[in-house]
């Protein structure tokens, strides 16, 4: 029978009591607060401090936040260079690292902490040793009678089935304290028995058992067939429960930032495709958020509610650290002008609907409008939901089933018809695009100008790459996330798709250059200072007689000019055309953005192509 | 019935719009080389029924009732290591689309879909010829450059245990293909620049696109650690 080595023995359990008692209370801190992807500065966590002011039409709030445990006597305990066999002086038989729980007082009853969890992987591997599939059982919170060490605490019974892929051959088990937001804390398994079924055969059992230790286990010590992984090996060790004289394989995860495992590398179980895996195995953990983590909540009802953090030890047991920042959500007493052009946008349904709305908020008391306000915005979502679910789905059938159509008839009917149903086609597409670009549009997820930058290449690319015209793009690598609200989104959108139609269908263009950059400067005297939007659409295609240049005359097909020229200087920005016959076009759009510059970070960045 | 032809494409459809599935359906089977072996109209039903059919194409929608598509395909992918999986995408949304991508999908089609080119994708995909548009080639290198990023500062935890480095780092001529592909030129153009063939550039892009599933699919939810990559 195995025995414990009496002085780590001792040194375990006073480890483990020790950091519990003296780990000084962690340092909690609620880094950022960001509404609809827009950042609410925090201002101070302190009770009396200002709270964070949330519009009722808010979709989703979101909190990051930290802490750590203070530099200090932290439990680490040392194994005396004797008794690790020389091989390494430093072991981390007691935990360390602090815990972090959050709640939503008003949301949520309790504390929580479940984005954080340990796992058990079967990873089915084909004859080359590559992955070919695996399946994962979570061990998440603390396992019943936690102790505050494995070595002690009630193991529990677990299982996972997993189904051998195609090419799988053998299957392997991973044992790690990784999953999920960055989890610390402790867990420890027993042998873990596979249990190996096929159709018309008996079950086959493997025992990955920890053998091969020795009579005095060392934490250090590898059990025959297994290794440790991870990015951090050393976290994970062996050991002895006293009761049974049994070893168990343990990972001991102090740091948010790194992960132990134990792998069955070295035992081959081999599996074939079809078979079901069954591994049963006993564990003992308590694992939390260690680190960072973010939290969030969607669509508060308007009132007063406090975030809180606080930090509790290994055990479970709370500190003194905790942070809080309070949040009013408060309904808006005027309509937000980019509701009212999403709304717009929607186009005949939203706009009844909107009208309806307009007309009877007039009627109402201020209080009345509010309710208004949070049902409208509700409605908002229903719309683009159904728009999408429902005419989005309608059309894209309508475009297949008259491709299909011309399909059909080509070679058959006179070309004419032909074309009556390729044109039946492409407005079906134009018009799938159009609910597409809508409902992204309203999209409140969207706000930003590092979702918007993408999605304006991304199109671009689509369309030009199928009207057959090459597209550069002289765009920065790295987008800030800066507000861009969904009127803003809509119309800026809009103007590039005109203007990139334009050199498709009228200029003939063979390359289109799209550039986007932000500059420092002012377009309008009030918004001096702010950072600006600067989108930039050239090409080599014909050009035209600037419409200007020849007073009263509208040129055929230009008529989009005066409609790109009025959105853009609705946004308070300004639109510059340039156009001779024979030298392409080049357009170029400035809108502000709304934002103190200081917080801009990659202002004037240099544009790569 | 009908018999399983050998050599027939065998399909899988996840569409919730009964009236899209069906017709998906009608052109599968209108074609004949396609055979359509089951369609889904929810994640839960996919993700349940798909291993049993075996699929080798799964035509996937990227918006379903129950769940997204794209946590359809992290469910699935890991599942059939044989199949190929087609997201079909909303037109303007790289992000989901690379999310797809990047969870183990092999491309992606833009609704809406007409008959035609979705047999062709199909071709396409079997054939070995997988597509990358440049705002998903600008995504992939962003994603490569923060990991490697990360683990210079010796703060990952995205690798897997069971991966070689080599196995989810670029080569320098996965590299070029990359930003070759960003700059906007097409896959002939790159096979000029080069001097290899265009079915090779499809086989870099294979690869990339390999690398890219190998390391989110295993550590998925290392990656989802708040200040890493």
């Amino acid at each position: 029978m195995r025995t414990v080595p009496k002085p780590f023995a001792v040194l375990v359990a006073a480890g483990a009591w020790c950091a519990m008692a003296a780990i000084a209370p962690a340092d909690v801190r609620i880094t950022r607060a960001v509404v609809d992807g827009r950042e609410i500065p925090i201002v101070s966590a302190a009770a009396d401090a200002a709270p964070i002011r949330v519009p009722s039409n808010a979709g989703r709030i979101l909190f990051a936040f930290e802490g750590e445990a203070e530099e200090g006597d932290t439990g680490r305990a040392t194994v005396p260079a004797g008794a690790a066999g020389g091989k390494s002086p430093t072991l981390l038989p007691a935990l360390r690292g602090t815990r972090l729980r959050y709640r939503l007082d008003g949301v949520d009853a309790d504390w929580r902490d479940e984005p954080a969890h340990g796992r058990l992987s079967l990873i089915f591997l084909d004859a080359a040793g590559s992955t070919v599939g695996s399946s994962d059982a979570k061990m998440h919170g603390t396992s019943e009678g936690w102790r505050g060490q494995p070595e002690t605490s009630p193991l529990k019974s677990l299982s996972l089935s997993g189904v051998a892929p195609p090419l799988a051959s053998s299957v392997i088990v991973n044992f790690l304290s990784n999953g999920g937001d960055a989890p610390v804390g402790a867990m420890a398994i027993d042998d873990v028995v596979l249990s190996i079924a096929a159709e018309g055969r008996e079950p086959r059992r493997h025992a990955l058992s920890l053998d091969g230790l020795g009579d005095e286990v060392h934490p250090l010590a590898t059990p025959t067939g297994w290794g440790r992984s991870g990015s951090r090996g050393e976290m994970s060790r062996v050991a002895v429960r006293p009761e049974s004289g049994k070893p168990i394989l343990v990972i001991d995860d102090d740091d948010p930032a790194e992960y132990g495992s134990w792998v069955s590398r070295g035992i081959t179980v081999p599996v074939e495709p079809g078979d079901v895996v069954t591994a049963s195995w006993r564990a003992a953990y308590s694992l939390g958020l260690g680190g960072r983590s973010t939290a969030s909540y969607d669509r508060l009802e308007p009132g007063t509610y406090w975030f809180r953090v606080a930090a509790f030890l290994p055990g479970g047991q709370p500190t003194a650290a905790e942070a809080g920042v309070r949040v009013v959500v408060v309904p808006p007493w005027y309509w937000r002008r980019d509701v009212w052009a999403g709304c717009a946008a929607v186009g005949l349904v939203a706009g009844a609907l909107v009208a309806r709305a307009v007309s009877l908020r007039r009627m109402r008391s201020r209080l009345d409008e509010m309710e208004r306000v949070h049902a409208l915005d509700r409605e908002r979502a229903r719309i683009a939901r159904d728009l999408h679910d429902d005419i989005g789905a309608g059309l894209t059938e309508i475009a297949m089933q008259t491709d299909w159509v011309r399909r059909d008839v080509q070679g058959l009917a006179s070309a004419a018809t032909v074309a009556r149903a390729e044109k039946a086609c492409a407005s079906a597409i134009d018009l799938v695009r159009s609910v597409d670009a809508i409902v992204w549009a309203v999209n409140p997820a969207n706000d930003t100008l590092d979702r918007f930058v993408p999605y304006l290449t991304h199109s671009a690319e689509q369309f030009l790459d199928a009207a057959g015209v090459s597209v550069r793009f002289d765009v920065p690598d790295k987008v800030p996330t800066l507000p861009l609200s969904g009127a803003v989104r809509h119309d800026l959108f809009l103007v590039v798709r005109e203007a990139i139609n334009n050199a498709v269908k009228h200029a003939r263009a063979k390359i289109v250059r799209l550039g986007v950059r932000l500059e420092n400067g002012a377009v309008h005297g009030r918004h001096a200072n702010s950072p600006q939007l600067v989108i930039t659409i050239e090409d080599d295609g014909q050009g035209f007689l600037l419409p200007t240049s020849v007073p009263g005359v509208q040129h055929a097909g230009r008529s989009g000019l005066a409609n790109m020229r009025r959105r853009v200087e609705d946004l308070g920005g300004r639109f510059v055309i340039d156009s001779r016959p024979g030298a392409g076009t080049r357009i170029e759009v400035v809108v502000p953005l709304e934002t103190d510059p200081a917080n801009v970070p990659g202002l004037r960045k240099a544009g790569t192509s | 019935m009908t018999a399983i032809q050998v050599g027939t494409i065998q399909v899988a459809v996840v569409e919730d719009d009964a009236r899209l599935r069906q017709t998906f359906i009608d052109v599968l089977e209108s074609s004949i080389e396609c055979r359509c072996v089951g369609a889904f109209a929810t994640g839960a039903e996919a993700v349940a029924g798909i291993p049993n059919c075996a699929p080798d194409v799964v035509i996937m929608d990227v918006n379903l009732p129950d769940t997204t598509g794209v946590e359809c395909v992290k469910l699935l992918a890991p599942k059939l290591p044989g199949t190929q999986i087609l997201m079909v995408t909303v037109y303007q949304d790289p992000d989901t689309t690379f999310q797809a991508l990047a969870a183990g999908a092999h491309g992606y089609l833009v609704k809406p879909v007409l008959p035609e080119r979705l047999l062709e994708a199909i071709r396409e995909i079997r054939a070995g010829g997988v597509p990358m548009s440049r705002t998903i080639a600008r995504k992939v290198i962003e994603t490569f450059r923060s990991r490697e990023a990360a683990e210079e500062a010796g703060t990952s935890t995205a690798r897997s245990p069971l991966a070689s480095p080599e196995e989810e780092s670029l080569t320098s001529r996965e590299q070029q293909v990359l930003e070759l592909l960003v700059e906007g030129f097409s896959y002939k153009e790159i096979a000029q620049r080069l001097g290899i063939s265009p079915s090779t550039v499809g086989t870099y892009v294979q690869r990339i696109y390999e690398k890219l599933h190998v390391s989110s699919r295993r550590e998925i939810m290392a990656r989802r650690r708040p200040g890493r990559g």
